[in-house]
């Protein structure tokens, strides 16, 4: 597979800070690339290094064999970028806001007003082209922006947190653009701190903290090698606690682990689960196949919730 | 190079057409304040005021009031306006994810301040031709492009201060110790050759005294050659110096 993009112990500073401290990893064609972690961990800062908004302070960054450092401006009119937070023209109208754009990342004036229609209905949000950005909702505005950020006909799309904040209906909506655009070969780098967002839609991923690689494969890959199976949830009380130590203390057959929303156990095999919940006398809040948030937790030992 | 100019000329773009949705509020305090000067001070004061270098007290301050709205407009476009840009609408943050570089914005910034400058010394020209003195289309010309060099001058000065700011508030500070002075102490009112040495020689650390001496000579046609060969020069060599810094710290601010 061609490589897009090289990352080599990139590193950012601000100040004392090192809010991204060392990164390397590669982007392939055609894959959608996950970079997770939770706030603070350095996603966003990476993110405007790759688009060359902000410069690095060391390591090495090569995209379609060029330095975004040297050459971002030749770079961004390949990319299509949805940034964190909208940044609309708010006196402007959907269609207005469009139209500068599309001159920005260079559409010829006569083909300008076709593509940005094209879009709009492609976001399915052309009944709403005359509406000042005022007037929509977060979704909306969510969604034009991405009509905004695929008005260069990108090669190589940038979403950072697409669908924070969003409401269910939408970040379906948005998934489901997200998985059309990558049919048709484009590659992608989305940064979230949603599991199931970068479960569905990543092939593989890096985990952030700290500004560091923490974990880099497959969302399936390390799910495996972290903490294969499946975890009961109980709602968390002082007696099963002690029971839960008693019980499993010297067990190798169970990982325990206990937050603030209650305590879950995990086992290669559910049918051991489900005899632990019987020998407990306790009915279990939920039972599931493990997840990146376990791999998270185990990883760092913290709710990927925290903010740092 | 092509290409940058290109992109700065459709952020100027972009920011006329920001500026159109409210033209007439837009607009108002440059064109209007330099008409109560000339009511209240020019004629008010100009009532004690027999006369001031040959001229009547409110034709003496039309000049410099003609000029110094390049200095206003520019001033308050490079502070709020540009600060919003920067730090609230994300106006600067979406383009930073287009072609569009730092270097685009700032040189797109000082375009449009120059360019607001002619727009408003046209404006406020055309005002005085209507209520002081007959059309005169060399004067409307010369003073337009006066217009542009002082807006470009005035608005790197603004975007210079801008680049010290910590918070919006922090431009009332701004106004009242640097443009108000400048303003003051333009030569708009009264002739600085007629102060003390030194408040002549503070006088020319001011772009804005450099404009008003070349409008007046331009308004009253006397001495242009000599002025124009002090002056303009001075203004055009600020301007740079300006915008120089300018560009530099704002460089900055916008890509970190």
């Amino acid at each position: 597979m061609r490589q897009i993009l090289r990352a080599e112990n990139v590193e950012k500073h601000f100040g004392e800070l090192k809010a991204v401290a060392g990164v390397s990893f590669e982007v392939y064609a055609g894959e959608c690339f996950g970079i997770l972690g939770p706030n603070g961990a350095g996603k966003s800062t990476l993110i405007t290094c790759l688009y060359g908004a902000s410069a690095r302070d060391a390591g090495k960054l090569s995209i379609f064999e060029l330095d975004p450092q040297i050459n971002g401006r030749h770079l961004r009119a390949r990319m299509g970028i949805v940034p964190q937070d909208n940044c609309l023209d708010e006196s402007m109208n959907v269609y207005e806001n469009m139209m500068h754009f599309a001159a920005f990342v260079g559409v010829k004036a006569g083909e300008r007003r076709g593509r940005v229609e094209t879009l709009l209905k492609f976001m399915s949000i052309d009944h709403k082209k005359n509406a000042t950005v005022k007037q929509l909702s977060g979704g909306m505005q969510r969604r034009l922006v991405f009509a905004r950020a695929l008005l260069s006909e990108p090669e190589l799309i940038i979403l950072d947190e697409p669908t924070t904040g969003l409401d269910p209906a939408v970040r379906h909506l948005i998934w489901q653009k997200i998985t059309e655009l990558k049919l048709r070969s484009g590659t992608t780098i989305l940064t979230t701190h949603y599991m199931d967002e970068a479960e569905r839609l990543c092939d593989r991923l890096i985990i952030m903290d700290k500004g560091k690689i923490a974990a880099l494969g497959s969302p399936a890959s390390l799910i495996h090698k972290h903490c294969p199976g499946y975890v009961a949830s109980f709602d968390l009380s002082e007696g099963l606690k002690e029971k839960v130590r008693l019980k499993l203390e010297d067990s190798s057959e169970f990982k325990t682990l206990e937050d603030q929303t209650g305590i879950h156990i995990r086992s290669a095999q559910i049918e051991a689960l489900v005899r632990l919940t019987k020998d407990l006398q306790t009915e279990a809040r939920l039972i599931r196949p493990s997840n990146l948030e376990d791999v998270f937790l185990t990883i760092t030992g913290k709710d990927l919730s925290a903010d740092a | 190079m092509l290409e940058s100019l290109k992109l700065s000329l459709l952020i100027t773009r972009k920011h006329w057409a920001v500026y159109r949705k409210s033209f007439f509020s837009n607009i108002l305090p440059t064109v209007t304040d330099p008409i109560f000067y000339l009511f209240s001070i020019g004629m008010g004061v100009g009532a004690y005021v027999i006369e001031l270098g040959g001229h009547e007290y409110v034709s003496y301050i039309a000049p410099g009031l003609i000029a110094s709205a390049a200095l206003w407009t520019s001033f308050f476009e490079t502070s709020y306006n540009f600060y919003i840009r920067l730090s609230y609408d994300g106006s600067y943050k979406a383009m930073m994810t287009t072609p569009i570089g730092p270097k685009e914005i700032i040189f797109g910034e000082l375009l449009w301040v120059g360019i607001k400058g002619a727009g408003m010394c046209l404006g406020v020209c055309l005002v005085v031709f209507a209520l002081l003195r007959q059309f005169d289309v060399i004067f409307l010309f010369s003073i337009t492009l006066l217009g542009a060099l002082l807006g470009f001058t005035c608005g790197a000065l603004g975007l210079l201060a801008t680049s010290f700011v910590k918070n919006i508030n922090q431009f009332q500070t701004i106004y009242a110790l640097l443009i108000s002075p400048l303003f003051f102490f333009s030569g708009t009112f009264f002739p600085i050759k007629d102060l003390s040495p030194l408040a002549q020689k503070l006088a020319l650390l001011n772009p804005l005294y450099y404009g008003i001496e070349i409008a007046q000579a331009l308004y009253w046609k006397k001495d242009i050659a000599d002025t124009l060969s002090l002056f303009l020069p001075l203004l055009i060599l600020s301007g740079l110096v300006l915008g120089f810094f300018a560009y530099r710290r704002i460089y900055r601010l916008l890509y970190k």
